[in-house]
């Protein structure tokens, strides 16, 4: 490279980086910043908001210093981990989810679903039991492989150092939030924040978040074969056992009182089982789970009790949403929802020709 | 066209990753005029500077150093909400006090009193439609659920005007008052799709057995701020029943839904003293051995929400039931 190349080469790039600097701006133009919910700003006396900001400061640091209420005092090895969480963050994330993880991204009210809301600590799926934090490995998976049928994209092909990072990051939002959100129930309860309970919430979080790491639930029994028998099985459990309520018999969820609302104060319904996109995954266990312990801030129960006295009925009742969740990939045609009301009777008069071993469809009836 | 792109994006990634490690007189100069926050990142470099914190104390000072920023914003969006049950007191006769902790027994353990009354309603109770009609066609469950209207219980007013389900109760138990946890279950039974009973009083460690009279399937979602929430099926007809655990104490009544019949509601006050109480059909309550001394009772209504927060009310050896009288635009908001 001869001098004036030089020269040229470093007068383009100030030009370059003048352009791109006015242009687009540089990438970490803004630094991170967290905001208090609004469950605070709508405190009425602003001393009050102090203190409960500095206890969730002190809990869970600040933007720039990140750190989760489950690892006070971090090393310098992992505040650099969270800080690469917040990087990889703040490139893929945080336009749905939002700066605070308060599922309030730029993107969030053009979503259906919305994306999720992580500042009360609650994740729909999970391998803990209802109302239970998530595992680790739970919110690493859902990263990995995304939640069909909604916004939320798998991000397989990132680096595992970057997913790690990234999920560790969401759990520090997701404690601050839960934090934050303990004691401003607590601020407006009591209008003020008693010195002497305060470490009872502080607690809380650290041992609901620990517990998760422990609370990993099981099948009740070990998978058996998914035969057509036992969906058909499965069937008749669907329509006897509670799940037709708000699914519908034809597992499409089309009733008109299929209605209910999230622990986030949005409208939810049960799922169309048929549209081949089970959000908390395919697998036989992910929906074994979904059946045993419910979902996470929706209405859907757990029925680990009521099938206590028969844990095979889960594995029959997995056998038939897999097989309805598969019948669109076998070119089926599914009929348009019943739109009807619930009728047990005509829901048993199905279960009985069902179990007589016709296809009874779905037909309705009288 | 499309190499230059790409040149000119390897160029600036080029230029970007030289700026950040040599930091070059023209970069800080570009910074500086295009206003880039990287210098405002960098600048509030003590609070960042990693491995300081190695100890409690030091990781406040640093919280509170950090604070005004965040705070100044949070101060300037505040709305001042007005808080609620203010001028709510009609027509009390308690004995004004000047306690403001609502713990304060002049004597722990010594003496103990009542504290008793009447909730009343002024003016005509609203007329509530009911919730599930028996001749219904089309109701979920209608050979269980229909088996009689379910009528409304939200605002329940009984003889002489008095109000059911409000609660009354001690948010915080009286100091130096030591917890004996109950063992009797509490037993919340689901009959022709409605919870019975509406209202429960629960301790926290109480057992709490949640059984169905009903042929039908139901679920119990319970809605609590500080207790871990579940969402239970429960078998028709389970009289074995599940056990629910409250382990911390609410600051509210929490509701408890059924989803699958969704104007099945309940109320549960879990609270980690006994002093607590919810009134019966005819609006009448009764709270037992309160120690001696002045008190807050909170009270609170499922559609009026919290009626009172600090109806100071002094405990003396002698019970003279009060009268609460609210008027009826509180519980239809």
């Amino acid at each position: 490279m001869t001098g004036n190349e030089k020269t040229a080469g470093l007068l383009m790039c100030a030009c370059m980086l003048m352009s791109s600097l006015t242009l687009t701006g540089c990438e970490r133009s803004e630094p991170a910043r967290w905001t208090p919910s609004e469950l605070v700003t709508e405190l009425p006396d602003p001393a009050l908001q102090d203190e409960l900001n500095k206890l969730v400061t002190e809990n869970s640091g600040t933007a720039s210093t990140p750190q989760l209420v489950t690892q006070p005092n971090p090393t310098f090895k992992q505040q650099l981990h969270l800080k690469h969480g917040q990087a990889v963050y703040r490139k893929r994330c945080v336009q749905c989810h939002g700066e605070n993880g308060d599922g309030n991204g730029e993107a969030a009210d053009h979503l259906y679903p919305r994306p999720r809301d992580y500042t009360r600590g609650i994740f729909k799926f999970t391998s803990t039991p209802y109302g239970a934090r998530p595992r680790r490995e739970d919110l690493i998976r859902v990263v990995h492989t995304g939640v069909t049928g909604t916004s939320m994209p798998r991000f397989n092909r990132l680096p595992e150092k970057d997913i790690k990072a990234v999920v560790d990051y969401v759990m520090v939002l997701s404690q601050r939030g839960e934090l934050q959100f303990q004691l401003a129930m607590e601020a407006d309860a009591a209008e003020e924040l008693d010195p002497e309970y305060v470490p009872e919430f502080i607690e809380d979080v650290v041992n609901r978040w620990q517990q998760a790491g422990s609370s990993l639930t099981q099948p009740l029994t070990p998978q058996p074969e998914l035969t057509a028998q036992r969906a058909a099985l499965g069937r008749e459990a669907f329509l006897s056992k509670g799940c037709s309520k708000c699914h519908g018999d034809d597992g499409r969820g089309h009733t008109k009182d299929n209605i209910g609302s999230d622990s986030w104060g949005y409208p939810t319904r049960a799922a169309d089982l048929t549209s081949g996109m089970l959000r908390g995954g395919q697998q036989p266990i992910d929906v074994y789970r979904r059946i045993m312990n419910g979902i996470n801030g929706t209405p859907m129960p757990g029925f680990k009790a009521a099938f206590a006295s028969e844990p095979d009925t889960i594995w029959n009742l997995v056998a038939f949403v897999l097989q309805t969740s598969n019948r669109r990939r076998y070119q089926e045609e599914i009929p348009a929802g019943l739109m009807k009301p619930y009728d047990t009777l005509a829901n048993t008069a199905r279960a009985q020709k069902a179990n007589a071993g016709s296809e009874g469809g779905a037909a309705p009836e009288g | 066209m499309l190499q230059n792109t790409r040149s000119s994006q390897s160029l600036r990634r080029v230029i970007c990753a030289r700026r950040l490690t040599a930091m070059t007189a023209l970069s800080v100069l570009a910074c500086l005029m295009t206003g880039c926050g990287d210098s405002a990142e960098t600048k509030p470099a003590p609070a960042t500077a990693p491995d300081t914190d190695s100890s409690a104390p030091d990781t406040s000072d640093t919280a509170s150093r950090q604070e005004p920023s965040e705070n100044s914003n949070a101060a300037a969006t505040t709305e001042s909400s007005e808080t609620a049950a203010t001028d709510s007191r009609v027509g009390t006769d308690i004995p004004e006090s000047n306690a403001k902790d609502n713990a304060k027994p002049a004597q722990p353990a010594a003496t103990t009193g009542s504290f008793s009354g009447r909730v009343i309603l002024k003016g005509t109770p609203p007329d509530l439609p009911v919730l599930a009609r028996a001749d219904d066609e089309n109701l979920k469950d209608k050979e269980v659920c229909g088996m009689a209207d379910v009528p409304d219980d939200s605002l329940l007013v009984g003889a002489d005007s008095g109000i059911a389900s409000v609660f009354l109760y001690l948010r915080r138990a009286p100091k130096g008052f030591k917890q004996e946890t109950p063992t009797e279950p509490v037993v919340l039974d689901q009959k022709g799709c409605v919870f019975t009973p509406h209202t429960a009083l629960i301790q926290t460690g109480q057992p709490v057995m949640v059984k169905s009279s009903d042929a039908v399937q139901h679920n119990v979602h319970t809605f609590p701020a500080r207790n871990q929430g579940v969402n239970i099926l429960i078998k028709p007809n389970d009289q074995a029943g599940i056990p629910l655990e409250y382990a911390r104490a609410e600051s509210e009544p929490i509701q408890v839904k059924c989803d699958i019949h969704a104007w099945m509601a309940s109320y549960h006050l879990v609270l980690d003293h006994p002093f607590m109480a919810v009134t019966d059909e005819a609006g009448a309550f009764r709270i037992e051995g309160l120690p001696v001394g002045d008190y807050e009772f909170r009270v609170w209504h499922e559609r009026a929400g919290l009626l009172e927060r600090e109806l100071a009310v002094s405990v003396t050896g002698s019970d003279t039931p009060v009268e609460l009288t609210y008027a009826v635009d509180q519980f239809t908001k």
